[in-house]
């Protein structure tokens, strides 16, 4: 077998290559606040991934976090890697030049600790892809001590059955505090020179880390999980996930590409969690509990962060940022700070009801060209009931009336399909709000008002209240986007809707189970890839992938679970507990809908699995009473 | 409001060679905000800071002469910008000298005249070979060719070209003495392909840049 190519050869080799390929500064590395340590002045080498291109994966939040956690640390380097681009996965594979860290030039394998982020499940076949690209063996039980860890995190993770035989450790919830006990566990492991075995269970004795090789699972004829259990004396039953009591001052050094990428922006997290509890919404139930950063460290931090990059968009996120307590505050602060600074100050998710004129006087000041975003998420108050998104009647309206008053001429409304029992006029009802919007708008703002229909499917994601149910069926979704199409037809109108093939395949994956790595693997082995991007994503693929398996995709997606069934994703403890789902789920069906958290605690189970770190912290910012 | 207007002379380094002419305005546009100096913004419904950039380097080139005009509100002395700057800019640009122009001259993109640029073959050629497609090119009466479908002489845009004494390493390079006037500019991918040569045989560096 050829040695290895060294980081300078792989230098040199690109020195030839990259002139050639699209994008080449995609590939170049070199950015400011980009941290390169010498590579022998470290003892651990830590290589972050984002499994697709840099243009997507720079502005990765949880990535930078953990980059800027590493290199803190004297005796690691963390480095960057993306997926390449078609052009330059062909020739990298045509002389044989394996994948490479952005930093330093090294090759993946000569890391020892790969961290992979999985945000969603699309991702999955071009995570096989790198580690291919990487020249790894891609199951975790063919690696051994002469190959990195490989570790993954991310909101998919939340379900790690799926990619459970390719990564050999999972992180279960928010990386910030675990990594680091990650990284010591590898370094007390490499003097003692233990085996890979040795490795895996002092990770397993870390909370919040999962190693999937260390636990059995058995199937009923059907396809159902028998049983699930440990096979390793340091495996625990259950994984709680992780989380930062408190949440740390924010990530102000941020990477400036030299390059357009998607979102160059400062990003800076106003709050975690989200107390409002829609019962499609995953992020709602694994993010909890909600903490607030306070609103001088986010003002400091802003401006930190400014002088750091250069950057003139800033976006203050959560995921209901009205929700957060002293938005108003804020938001003045911001624009007395920064007045004249040129700055765009960005605030997303914004909640219908929480949202105030005074608010949007304060984002006035500050507004983005993009215009401005509400998700109702459905039309009809019977929908928004069983969703848990109740909405006062007519306060869409008279939000859309604000807005409009205050200037704006576009809004965006995002809806979703496909909710557990919708009918056609459920979705009817959609086309009549948006035409409502759309008078009111040129009421107050004349003929140019632009409404805008962003129109995604539901897809039922372990976790929150919807995890046993059905999706609707392709014929279904087939016809509600039909109506949507020929409903929304006017020139100041415009639909966008999520194609059916692709919100399928998320859903077959979201709610699978360990066999659906044999169909991953097949699919990625008969060439899918990129399977989030429009087109590049081969659903045949998947289709025959799933046939060659043995497996109906159906069990996973179109198939109404019992409420005792043990569930693929049962071990992993989010904080909310199953009970609380399943209650949640019957109140659905009931059509009730639930209070806000923050107003009225609904014992999810968060106080019971993560209340002791509370404890420990007496003053954090928890929304739990 | 005073406008103060400073000529920025700088080198563009590997960091950024790969980074376009207009990724280029960015990176000034930020590397300005993280300098805290006083710039002045276009007015204008999407208002940004007020850069002249030079001629355009194509992608992958490195240069040891770049220049960029930026504009101030205020008039600060050259060694505090000089200082400013020095703690803002990205890996990849080193900054030369810096000097007041008129904020009334002609944008910088219409005084610069010629340049002048290093090509260092990668690949082992023969000297007396080089030497002579050298001298063939220059000797031609015209050199037909076209760029982005128009067709164009490419001779009269070059002043000349001389070959350079071997690197240590054993690289043969050449310089080229190139128009850049606007309208009338010469690529030295051109030059190369004219001579034979893919555009991605040599490393190309700008040594140059001549104004009127
Ligand atoms: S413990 Fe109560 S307040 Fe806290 S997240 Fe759960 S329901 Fe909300």
């Amino acid at each position: 077998m050829p040695l290895p190519l060294t980081a300078s050869e792989i230098e040199a080799r690109l020195e030839r290559i990259l002139p050639t390929v699209d994008k080449p500064g995609r590939y170049a590395g070199g950015e400011l606040n980009r941290v390169l340590k010498p590579w022998d002045s470290v003892s651990a080498h830590v290589a972050l991934v984002f499994p697709d291109i840099y243009d997507i994966g720079l502005a990765n939040l949880g990535l930078a976090i953990l980059y800027d956690i590493l290199n803190r640390r004297p005796d690691v380097a963390a480095e960057r890697a993306y997926a390449p681009w078609l052009d330059l996965e062909t020739i990298l594979r045509r002389d044989g030049i394996p994948l490479f860290s952005l930093e330093s030039k090294h090759p993946l394998a000569s890391f020892d600790i790969i961290g992979i982020t999985l945000p969603y499940e699309t991702i999955y076949t071009n995570t096989l892809n790198i580690l291919d690209l990487a020249g790894l063996p891609l199951r975790s039980a063919e690696r051994n001590e002469t190959h990195p860890l490989v570790i993954a995190g991310g909101h998919a993770a939340y379900n790690p059955e799926p990619m459970s035989a390719f990564i050999d450790a999972f992180v279960i919830g928010e990386g910030e505090g675990v990594i680091l006990e990650i990284v010591d566990a590898w370094q007390a492991w490499k003097t003692s020179a233990g085996s890979r075995a040795d490795l895996l269970a002092a990770l397993a004795h870390i909370e919040g880390v999962y190693v999937p090789s260390f636990y059995q699972v058995s199937y009923h004829p059907d396809g159902r999980v028998a049983d699930f259990k440990p096979i390793h004396p340091a495996a625990p039953s259950t994984i709680t996930k992780r989380i930062v009591p408190q949440l740390p001052p924010p990530l102000t050094r941020f990477l400036v590409p030299s390059v357009e990428v998607v979102h160059n922006r400062i990003a800076i997290e106003i709050m975690r969690g989200c107390s409002r509890g829609c019962r499609f919404c995953q992020a709602g139930m694994v993010n909890r509990p909600v903490r607030e950063r306070p609103v001088e460290q986010i003002l400091n931090a802003m401006q930190e962060a400014v002088h750091a990059t250069g950057y003139e968009d800033i976006g203050l996120l959560s995921l209901s940022s009205s929700d957060y307590t002293q938005i108003l505050k804020l938001t003045e602060e911001a624009n007395r700070r920064f007045a004249g600074a040129h700055l765009t100050i960005s605030l997303p998710s914004l909640r219908i009801e929480s949202f105030s004129a005074e608010l949007m006087d304060n984002l006035k000041d500050c507004r983005a060209s993009g215009g401005f975003t509400l998700a109702p998420e459905a039309a009809t108050e019977r929908m928004r009931q069983i969703i848990n998104k109740p909405l006062p009647a007519g306060q869409l309206l008279d939000t859309a009336r604000t807005v409009f008053e205050h200037g704006w001429t576009s809004l965006k409304l995002y809806f979703m399909i496909g909710h557990p029992s919708e009918t056609l006029e459920d979705v009817q009802e959609i086309i009549e709000t948006c035409y409502q919007v759309l008078r009111i708008g040129q009421k107050i703002r004349g003929g140019r008002v632009k409404v805008h229909a962003g129109v995604s499917t539901f897809v039922p994601k372990p976790h929150t209240p919807f995890q046993w149910v059905s999706c609707d069926s392709v014929d279904q979704i087939n016809a509600k986007l039909n109506l949507l199409k020929q409903g929304l037809r006017h020139q100041n109108l415009r639909l966008t809707w999520n194609e059916p093939p692709g919100t399928q395949l998320e859903a077959w994956l979201t709610r699978g189970d360990r066999r659906t790595g044999e169909v991953i693997l097949r699919a990625w082995q008969k060439g899918a890839k990129f399977d989030a991007w429009r087109d590049q994503f081969r659903f045949e693929i998947w289709q025959e992938a799933y046939a060659e398996a043995g497996i109906d995709p159906a069990f996973y997606s179109h198939r109404q679970r019992e409420l005792d069934e043990i569930l693929p994703w049962d071990h992993i403890n989010t904080g909310v507990s199953k009970n609380y789902l399943k209650q949640d789920y019957q109140w659905s069906l009931d059509g009730r809908s639930r209070p806000d958290c923050a107003v009225q605690c609904a014992a999810c189970g968060i106080l019971s699995s993560l209340g002791d770190l509370r404890m420990q912290f007496p003053n954090t910012q928890w929304k739990c009473p | 409001m005073t406008v103060y207007r400073l000529r920025i002379t700088f080198a563009k380094t590997a960091p950024l060679r790969y980074t376009s002419h207009l990724d280029m305005m960015h990176v000034w546009e930020r590397t300005l905000r993280r300098s805290g100096l006083p710039i002045a913004y276009s007015k204008g419904f999407n208002p940004g800071p007020r850069i002249h950039q030079g001629c355009s380097l194509p992608l992958g080139f490195t240069s040891q002469q770049e220049m960029v005009d930026i504009f101030l509100d205020d008039v600060l002395a050259i060694d505090a910008v000089r200082s400013a700057l020095q703690e803002a800019v990205p890996p990849g640009i080193e900054l030369g000298a810096i000097e007041e122009i008129d904020p009334k001259a002609p944008a910088l993109q219409t005084q610069v005249q010629s340049s002048t640029y290093i090509a260092t073959l990668l690949d082992p050629v023969n000297p007396a070979e080089l030497k002579a497609s050298l001298q063939s090119l220059l000797a031609a009466p015209a050199l037909p060719r076209t760029w982005r479908e128009k067709a164009y002489d490419l001779r009269p845009l070059i002043h000349s070209l001389t070959l350079l004494p071997a690197s240590s390493g054993g690289q043969l390079s050449f310089e080229m003495h190139l128009s850049a006037r606007e309208g009338a500019m010469a690529r030295p991918e051109e030059v190369l392909s004219a001579m034979g040569f893919s555009p991605h045989a040599a490393r190309v560096e700008r040594t140059k840049i001549l104004l009127a």
